[in-house]
């Protein structure tokens, strides 16, 4: 299964934009996006939004093939940089609680379904950063292989080994912290 | 190699599809957007000083580190970004150890990577890329020493931008504090963040320029910060030539 953070009304195909504010106003969105579905909380993917377009601003890049992927990719893998610090600090549990809207509490569904997302969260940041972003870019964003190895510069095989061994050590994790009596808090 | 996933994963991943609402989408991007418009397209000067200047560099540190991204209107990277863009920056720290008031530390910056620290009313150091020296003053017996800045320093700029990856690195939860205050003319929203058993606050306006910083490490140490950023300053202030009735000495002399 996959999901696609892709829009109608975005651009797929790159006009190759030669400034940061024309990048900006044609995949802001897809950026800002790319970065709540990981982080489930829109005060973070502002930080990581702003922080993706700071640094092209700084570091110019070129020879880009696609700027969609790029964007993403770059917004996923800083967003689960965030997701590992956090996880380190502890404190996102409250974050996430915080973000979560109201109408989640009030049906077991939803509920259930904000449980199993701060589950998948928790063990995507216990993954190698480079499987975690190759799955969070497949199977979130919904990116094809061949493009996601474009974006991060590995191998079509490589990209997939990441992704096998991502998912099988998130199937582990989620049986672990299902048969884990407490609930553990990030 | 083909990746199905179990119908249990799926059932998470499927729970990680939380779209933000279209309003949350079109306030950040909005935010984004003047942002960038505000920002100068240009390479980020570097600042080949940091690493002498201790004092500052510390200064700003504890500074960025308070920093922290919460989103409450101000951006973590728009903080960043002052940080990294001011014409001058100026922080006035006053330091409070066991009940004892500290001396004074004033330290003066501006975006050339000139330094000025002084400590209380006791001693000053200047940091002057541009003159390749450092000087420092000891007012009481008023002797003041030239030391030539090492080739390194201006050799090795990437290193001195460790820092802001250091900061960039530091995460945490910030509380905000209900009640606003006015400092400098300017209403300012506060932090509170308690990190390491240091009880620190921060005060930044609406622009997410930093105002002022109190930091409380219990009995130890406690560190009231105002900040200044962007404000005239003459350039006289890091001149390394030694002032009259100041007798030179060796770096080395007893």
């Amino acid at each position: 299964m996959s999901l696609s953070l892709f829009r109608q009304d975005e651009p797929m195909t790159e006009a190759e934009p030669t400034d940061v504010a024309s990048l900006a106003g044609s995949y802001g969105r897809l950026v800002f996006r790319a970065a709540y579905r990981v982080l489930g909380n829109a005060g973070q993917a502002e930080d990581v939004q702003q922080e993706v377009f700071l640094r092209l601003l700084e570091k110019p890049v070129g020879n880009i093939a696609s700027w969609p992927g790029y964007l993403t990719t770059l917004a996923t893998r800083l967003s689960i940089d965030r997701l590992r610090r956090h996880q380190r600090w502890q404190r996102l549990i409250h974050v996430w609680r915080a973000s979560v809207p109201a109408a989640f509490d009030s049906t077991e569904h939803d509920a259930i379904q904000a449980e199993r997302a701060r589950q998948l969260r928790l063990a995507l940041c216990r993954l190698k950063p480079k499987e975690a972003e190759c799955f969070t870019l497949r199977h979130l964003h919904g990116m094809e292989i061949a493009a996601i190895a474009q974006a991060t510069k590995l191998t079509v095989n490589h990209v997939s080994v990441c992704l096998h061994r991502a998912a099988r050590a998130l199937e582990a994790r989620l049986n672990e912290s299902e048969n884990t009596t407490s609930p553990e808090v990030l | 190699m083909t990746t199905e996933l179990s119908s249990k994963l799926s059932a998470h991943v499927s729970a990680l599809d939380v779209t933000p609402s279209d309003a949350a989408t079109d306030a950040a991007q909005r935010k984004l957007e003047a942002r960038l418009s505000k920002m100068r397209s240009v390479a980020i000067v570097r600042r080949p000083w940091f690493g002498w200047a201790a004092a500052a560099a510390t200064g700003c540190i504890v500074l960025a580190l308070v920093m922290l991204p919460t989103s409450q209107g101000i951006a973590f990277a728009t903080v960043q970004k002052h940080l990294r863009d001011f014409t001058t920056l100026s922080l006035t720290i006053e330091q409070r150890s066991q009940g004892i008031d500290m001396p004074t530390i004033h330290v003066r910056m501006n975006h050339d990577g000139d330094v000025r620290s002084d400590m209380g009313s006791a001693t000053t150091t200047v940091v002057n890329p541009g003159e390749h020296r450092i000087l420092t003053l000891l007012h009481d017996s008023h002797m003041a020493m030239l030391t030539p800045l090492p080739v390194i320093a201006s050799a090795k700029p990437a290193d001195n931008l460790a820092w802001l990856d250091a900061i960039r690195q530091f995460q945490g939860e910030a509380i905000r504090l209900p009640n606003q205050r006015t400092i400098d003319g300017r209403p300012t929203t506060g932090w509170a963040l308690d990190t390491n058993g240091m009880n620190i606050t921060l005060w930044a306006d609406s622009d997410g320029l930093p105002r002022a910083v109190e930091i409380n490490g219990g009995t130890l140490l406690s560190q009231r910060m105002h900040v200044s950023v962007d404000d005239p300053m003459d350039v006289s202030v890091f001149s390394t030539r030694v002032p009259v009735g100041y007798h030179l000495m060796a770096p080395d002399a007893k």
